[in-house]
């Protein structure tokens, strides 16, 4: 309204008299103390100091300015371990039920082997050198089509939780976008479930859903899908209170009702952001699905929980391998849709 | 034919107070016949848009009923009286990254079933409807995909006023359509308003701030001053005296009598212009 009286301004001073705040005063010069204190103290605490001196003889190792570290070495063997990766798969003929010798899978072939066997003779109960013919079902990448078979598993309960996440944030989305709520009440209780299920790591609630559902993908999916509903719950409802809300008040002034205003009016403005989450949250469902599958929630977790228990490193280096080529792709192809849907 | 039936809009004695205490209307009682084009003057905080937005229900009177056709505006009624008045907007009010067609469709959603129109399932005759609108307004097929955003600010007010057509309403409210563009498009757009309304037979309420442009299309001028009705008539009686009573102290926020009086004294002739340099 102009009709506030204005108040008489106060008399001017002359410039000589004027000044500008500094940018540092005494509250940020103890703020900053305060922090550098609260660093030193945790840092201590989380060994940091630990870490920049293993880290530092490690750099000096690797330069040759030292002659060994315990992190070279460690890394060396971790290493030595992972690589070379393993990519075919060997099985045993004998232990394939119904084999057809004249149709072999695809690049396979059959290896005769010798093998020496240590056994214990009953009579003389002398260890007795024993060789034995084996026929080998030799797959050169049977191994690499099993991971990706597995990667492939991942990929699916990841793209299946994110639908699901979609599914379940929008509603909650509704209910917590302060403009859109039906009641205070509703938009209490909304944003209550959606800061809770975002508070619950997938790790955590996936222990639980195993429990619940059963080793397998279905346990995976759910605590993904939680997790990540929490989380667009609460970015769609920011995203939702923050569009211009003039395009809303015109389809409000002719009486469209708030399903389609939300539809025409506000869907479109926040479509972009809407994109880039749920592209976030399907790009960090991929990363966590493998995690979620070393508590036995089914994808390459599983498989590679799998084998680092029963020490095949080489596996779990192509499990790895894999995991990191897929993030990657992902992530290239993410990038390029948000660039084409700003 | 009985008067009633004849009202298109009718204000009785509307008031709005702000729980601040200030009057943005005070008793206004304002009523339309069909078919008139009616613009609403005054300088910026005299209340022209609360006015407007009363006769759709975006703003609730604190006292005093509002009328369209006839009926009264309650909460009850405010659902089946809102698709019968258009609206256009001072910006426009586009969804800017939707397509013009969007756009224009989206004026028509109330006249769909819900779940077609959630779909985006808009039927052929709507559609054809969209494309003779956007064409009234003076824009080309090829602007029909493009978006809203890519759109000059004149074009823009175009896809405003094919929105606010496209229920046909008999009652079309304009909140400054003009005030963000510049004299020319004003021009323009306020010509074609005026041609569209006049074409479907539409009762305008417009509210605007020049007076010149008030002048040459408004067939009646109701000009506010502080809440209160302080002109009404066809707008050849609103002459260069009435404009200066109207923008003195509307304007000036120092509430003395002598700034009107100080004011009285300027030249006359030119006063429109002086206020709309000064508004």
């Amino acid at each position: 309204m102009t009709d506030v009286v204005a108040s008489a301004p106060p008399a001017a001073r002359p410039h000589s008299a004027w000044r500008i705040q500094r940018s540092f005063g005494v509250r940020q010069r103890v703020i900053v103390l305060m922090v550098l204190l609260l660093l030193v103290v945790t840092g201590k605490r989380v060994e940091i100091d630990h870490m920049v001196t293993l880290t530092s003889d490690g750099l000096l190792a690797a330069v040759g300015l030292r002659d060994s570290s315990q992190v070279s070495a460690g890394l060396a063997s971790v290493a030595r371990q992972l690589f070379p990766v393993q990519l075919s798969e060997r099985t045993e003929v004998a232990r394939i039920e119904n084999f057809d010798r004249d149709h072999l899978p695809w690049l396979s072939h059959l290896e005769v082997g010798t093998v020496h066997e240590q056994r214990l003779n009953p009579d003389t109960l002398q260890m007795e050198d024993h060789v034995t013919q084996r026929e080998v079902l030799v797959e050169p990448l049977g191994y690499l089509w099993h991971v990706a078979a597995k990667m492939i598993e991942t990929l699916e309960i990841a793209l299946w939780a994110t639908l699901l996440a979609v599914l379940l944030s929008l509603p909650l989305a509704w209910l917590s976008a302060r403009n859109y709520t039906p009641h205070r009440v509703c938009y209490t209780v909304a944003r209550a479930l959606v800061s809770l299920l975002r508070a619950v790591p997938e790790l955590v609630s996936a222990l639980f859903l195993v429990l619940a559902y059963g080793f397998g993908p279905v346990a995976g999916v759910l605590a993904l899908a939680l997790h990540g509903a929490g989380f667009l719950g609460k970015f769609y409802a920011e995203d939702i209170e923050t569009a211009d809300p003039r395009p809303q008040e015109a389809l409000r002034a002719i009486g469209t009702n708030q399903l389609l205003v939300m539809r025409y009016a506000v869907l479109p403005q926040v479509m972009p952001q809407f994109i880039a989450y749920t592209l976030y949250v399907l790009d960090r469902n991929v990363r966590m699905a493998t995690v979620v599958g070393l508590v036995g929630a089914g994808g390459i977790g599983q498989e590679l929980k799998g084998r680092y228990d029963m020490y095949n490193y080489a596996h779990v280096g192509t499990i790895l391998i894999a995991i990191f080529l897929t993030v990657f792709v992902l992530d290239q192809l993410a990038a390029r849709w948000r660039r084409r849907h700003a | 034919m009985n008067p009633a039936k004849n009202s298109m809009l009718r204000f009785d004695s509307v008031a709005m107070r702000y729980p601040d205490g200030t009057m943005a209307l005070d008793r206004v009682s304002l009523e339309l016949p069909r078919g008139q084009f009616c613009v609403v003057l005054g300088a910026s905080g005299a209340g022209k848009s609360t006015l407007l937005r009363m006769a759709n229900g975006l703003v609730t009177p604190s006292s005093g009923a509002v009328h369209v056709e006839g009926r009264r505006l309650s909460s009850a009624t405010l659902s089946s009286i809102r698709p019968r008045i258009g609206m256009i907007h001072q910006h426009f009010n586009l969804v800017l990254r939707a397509s013009v067609a969007t756009n224009v469709l989206s004026g028509a959603l109330p006249g769909l079933p819900w779940w077609r129109a959630l779909c985006g399932l808009f039927p052929e005759p709507l559609r054809r409807k969209a494309c003779l609108l956007v064409s009234a307004v003076g824009l080309e097929e090829q602007h029909l995909n493009r978006r809203a955003s890519e759109l000059s600010g004149g074009q823009q007010q175009r896809v405003g006023i094919a929105r606010a057509f496209m229920l046909a309403p008999p009652l079309v409210l304009a909140d400054e359509p003009v005030a963000s563009l510049d004299p020319k498009a004003s021009h323009d757009v306020l010509a074609l308003l005026r041609t569209q309304a006049r074409e479907r037979g539409a009762t305008v309420l417009c509210s605007l701030h020049q007076v010149e442009l008030a002048r040459e299309f408004a067939d009646r001028i109701v000009a506010l001053r502080r809440g209160r009705v302080v002109f009404d008539g066809p707008a050849q009686a609103f002459d260069a005296d009435v404009a200066r009573q109207i923008y003195a102290t509307g304007v000036a926020s120092s509430e003395s009598g002598a700034s009107e009086v100080g004011y009285n004294t300027c030249e006359p002739v030119h006063v429109p212009q002086a206020v709309m340099e000064v508004a």
